[in-house]
């Protein structure tokens, strides 16, 4: 082999650039100016909002900034600190909402940075507001990457990224009325037997293991790695991804191994673990025949795994409707499946039980709902009143400990400060949850 | 909208900073991936974009910043596990920049980005500075202990092979 010298040659970026493929400029301007939109549609949503939080809550900042607060514990920053400012300003982009299970609401904020992008410092800085009882909390913004993972206690644990810091390192914190804890990671692997976590989450630790499943204790800020479930991957393969669980301690998994046929694990709350094969098709592979498009879990414990058939592959055109596929563990430990209908071409679907158990379905044109909870037979609802097509193919149905909501997804294109959050308790009726306290 | 500008640097430094970027990503899917949402954020932002100094240097800006978050997230595996399954575009490179393109994957992702953008994307140290976000002497730095640790990697493979 050539030394490095010879090796360390500007050919490689000369060849990468030679067979990189050159998309028309149109389609990168389209993006551009989808952001622009969103960007602005969000500044209208937050001035309303801001607004709102400073009028009800200005007067309250005292009470949530604690001069006790234990050493390494980040303070709101207050709705009149930067982050507030630049949302009311429409200088902070709303991205991700993610709903809790207390049906508290977190929102990551993007702004790009306090100096000109060509200088030393990165352009893009991050924070994120909470929402929880009735008041709207503030984190700094100086954030370069922000993970959140919702908790089945109805917390939330959320991994930040120092800004400029040398290295970067990602923590971990506890964000509720109080500030933002910092999460202690634990020697000992997870006591799942004393049934005290308060939900899962998976982090990414260094420098071993990089990556797993935790068990959260909120009440002491502790993680402690589930060992029950090594090298288990789930199938969206993002930090902060948002694992299935219920809140009695059950744990929903899709373990997608190298070389290894996937499989649906259940974690229960004393740590047994079961295994069930997925239905023929697996997981989403390219090309392929069936893909799994979404895995939740409701909240008297069982999965639900919805299926589209055919490709995902959105470039070929046109595009045609999908057969659409719910799954479940049926009491005697089989997985059975039920067909959805047809579902629009650019599949994006969610479902979610409503407390009673029946079943809630987007199917990207329209609402289901299961006639009871034995997940069989559907019908068409209504959607909320004053809700376009348009918003209902780009939300997604996230359950609660007492609602279902309809929250806009950036993934699916929306844009959240410009369209509100539909929740119900039976699917016959939908409130629209207004942000603000 | 004017995008006219947006337009004119996006013909004349598009592959340019993909190039670049591919050391620094890994990946050149990945790399174009970046790049693009560089070009639609200065899209979002053009007056801004249109009164920076080097827009070039901008775009790099903004893409390492993006390839270093999803780095974190794609180092995993699965990704490419499953991108295994899908065909995609690759520079012809010769064995030897192959096992230097794996190499750089175990480097730090501080170290790998600025050997990539100094050695592969020949930038001089000061820009690789602007782009990472990094005092000069920082990337110096970095540069030293980078070249050390790939050597080595390189050795024990070149040993493994023999062996």
């Amino acid at each position: 082999m050539r030394d490095l010298d010879e090796l360390l040659d500007p050919v490689v970026s000369r060849k990468a650039s030679a067979a990189a493929r050159t998309p028309d400029f149109a389609a990168v301007e389209r993006r551009g100016r989808q952001r622009l939109r969103r960007a602005r549609a969000a500044a209208v949503g937050a001035v309303v909002a801001v607004a709102a939080v400073v009028s009800v809550v200005g007067a309250q900042v005292a009470s949530y900034r604690s001069d006790t607060a234990p050493a390494g514990t980040i303070e709101w920053d207050g709705p009149n600190g930067e982050l507030a400012r630049m949302a009311e300003s429409g200088n902070a982009d709303s991205g991700d909402v993610i709903v809790g299970t207390d049906g508290s609401l977190l929102t990551e904020w993007g702004h790009l940075g306090r100096t000109d992008p060509d200088a030393e410092q990165s352009p893009f800085v991050h924070g994120f507001s909470l929402a929880v009882d009735g008041r709207t909390y503030w984190s700094p913004l100086e954030y370069q990457d922000i993970e959140v993972s919702r908790l089945a206690s109805g917390g939330f644990l959320v991994g930040l990224t120092e800004k400029n810091a040398e290295p970067a390192p990602l923590a971990y914190y506890i964000a509720d009325a109080s500030g933002l804890r910092p999460v202690e990671l634990t020697d000992d692997p997870a006591d799942l037997k004393s049934g005290h976590y308060d939900g899962y989450a998976w982090m990414y630790i260094q420098p071993d293991p990089p990556v797993g499943i935790y068990a959260i204790d909120v009440e002491n800020a502790t993680a402690a790695l589930v060992s029950e479930l090594p090298r288990v991957i789930p199938d969206n393969n993002d930090p902060g991804s948002q694992l299935p669980q219920t809140d009695d301690g059950e744990l929903w998994i899709i373990s997608d191994q190298p070389d290894q046929p996937a499989k649906l694990l259940r974690l229960a709350s004393d740590g047994r673990l079961s295994t069930y094969a997925l239905p023929a098709g697996g997981l989403r592979r390219w090309p392929v025949q069936e893909s799994l498009i979404g895995l939740s879990a409701s909240q008297d414990g069982r999965p639900i795994l919805l299926w589209a058939d055919g490709t995902l592959d959105t470039s070929s055109r046109p595009v045609v409707p999908r057969p659409l596929r719910v799954s479940t563990v049926t009491t005697a430990g089989t997985i059975s499946t039920t067909v959805l209908g047809m579902a629009p071409g650019e599949v994006r679907a969610s479902a979610a039980a409503l407390p009673d158990g029946r079943l809630l379905v987007n199917n990207g044109a329209r609402l289901l709902r299961s006639s009871t909870d034995a997940w069989q037979d559907f019908e068409t609802i209504a959607a909320p009143e004053r809700m376009p097509a348009k918003q209902l193919r780009r939300s997604v149905l996230t359950g609660t400990a007492d609602s279902v909501c309809l929250t806009p997804s950036p993934d699916f294109g929306a844009n959240r400060s410009g369209s509100p959050i539909y929740c119900t308790v039976d699917g016959d009726t939908w409130d629209p949850i207004d942000l603000t306290p | 909208m004017n995008d006219e500008f947006v337009r004119q640097v996006y013909a004349a430094s598009y592959r340019r900073l993909v190039g670049q970027l591919y050391g620094v990503c890994g990946d050149l899917s990945e790399a174009e991936d970046v790049v693009q949402e560089a070009f639609a954020r200065a899209v979002q932002h053009e007056r801004k974009f249109r009164r920076t100094d080097n827009p070039e240097a901008w775009l790099r800006t903004v893409a390492v910043n993006l390839c270093r978050s999803r780095w974190r997230r794609r180092i995993l595996g699965d990704r490419l596990q499953r991108q295994a399954h899908r065909p995609e575009a690759q520079p012809d490179l010769s064995a030897d920049h192959v096992m230097l393109m794996a190499a750089l994957k175990q480097l730090p992702e501080a170290q790998r980005q600025v050997i990539a953008l100094h050695h592969l994307a020949d930038l001089p140290v000061h820009e690789v500075a602007t782009a990472v976000g990094a005092p000069v002497g920082t990337v110096k730095a970095r540069l030293s202990r980078g070249r050390a640790q790939l050597a080595r990697i390189l050795n024990d493979r070149e040993e493994a092979r023999h062996a």
